[in-house]
């Protein structure tokens, strides 16, 4: 069986970080602009990013993929 | 232990349909499969997948028509349980230039891929509201986002379906549901390898980076990560599926 590797970067950072040094008036705002009600959690978005290094990924190439809560819909 | 959920796959014997069901199956839900009134194999298709250890629940259903959907979606809830997942699949095409294509050929196209997909999530969505859990997957393609020479009726409505997917996905975001659309480029369904190998060489493989078709499975993976838990902060999206063939 052939070993895959996967190399993050930042990988020690954490999507959070940045998140709670806003002001709680202005993230009120923001999560409000959030057609679901709430921010992402990180797993959700580390979920996709493992979905898109899975096999069954394979023909997925060269995609934007919103996953933002409904905020942007192309 | 949670509690199995149900998805309806429409056209669910169909090329991308059978992967979509099966595939689904092998993860764990309780798939519902309906297929075309017209459709005279359908119970071969059934013991066929009996003989390879799936229980499909399979239903005869006229997606176009309004009045079948509701009657049908109302059954299916009776017999086997509240629709947690609605995958419309459905989709025929009636490929011809502008100039051949007569008020039938449009309709036909536009009532079977596009009004389908209002006709049957119209008969779940309550439901999904009120349990605050829902995923609706709409299937549509590439041809809807680029075109096609030859198919202004099935790009129109494959191109209508993202925006009946991104209204929706805005009503319902804050009920726990999630709608989305897939948009999958050639795929190696019976359709498009029964395509003349000289013109799948010369005219549609050259369009693909990835130079080959996709692989039914891999549209079923896709929809499979949609389905998810983890899946809960995607909605009004719109995922390409085709090997590098139209990127925006």
């Amino acid at each position: 069986m052939t070993r895959r590797v996967a190399l993050v970067t930042g990988g020690m950072g954490g999507i959070g970080t940045a998140v709670c040094t806003i002001q709680k008036d202005l993230l009120d705002k923001l999560v409000a602009g959030i057609p679901i009600g709430r921010m992402a959690q990180p797993a959700e978005i580390a979920a996709l990013v493992a979905f898109l290094a899975s096999e069954e990924a394979g023909y997925i190439t060269g995609a934007n993929i919103a996953i933002n809560g409904g905020m942007y819909m192309t | 232990m949670a509690q199995q959920k149900i998805a309806v796959v429409t056209g669910g014997m169909g090329g991308l349909g059978e992967s979509i069901s099966t595939k689904m199956a092998d993860a764990g839900y309780k798939v519902v499969v309906t297929y075309s009134p017209s459709n005279t194999k359908w119970k071969g298709w059934i013991d066929e997948m009996k003989g390879k250890g799936y229980a499909f629940g399979a239903y005869p259903v006229d997606v176009a028509d309004f009045d079948d959907a509701a009657a049908k979606v109302v059954q299916i809830q009776k017999e086997i349980g509240a629709i947690d997942i609605l995958v419309n699949n459905a989709g025929i095409t009636r490929d011809m230039t502008f100039k051949k294509m007569s008020k039938a050929d449009w309709d036909a196209v536009m009532h079977t891929n596009l009004d389908s997909c209002f006709n049957m999530t119209k008969q779940v969505m309550d439901g999904m509201v009120e349990r605050n859990w829902g995923r609706v997957i709409n299937v549509s393609s590439v041809n809807g986002q680029k075109g096609a020479f030859g198919q202004t009726n099935y790009s129109a409505a494959k191109a209508g379906i993202h925006g009946f997917t991104k209204a929706l996905a805005l009503e319902v975001a804050r009920k726990g549901v999630t709608i989305n659309t897939i948009s999958p480029g050639y795929i190696g369904t019976k359709m498009v390898t029964a395509i003349p190998k000289e013109i799948l060489d010369s005219k549609i493989l050259p369009q693909i980076p990835l130079g080959r078709l996709g692989k039914p499975d891999e549209v079923a993976g896709l929809i499979i990560y949609l389905c998810s838990e983890e899946a809960a902060f995607v909605t009004g999206a719109n995922i390409s599926i085709n090997g590098g063939q139209h990127m925006y």
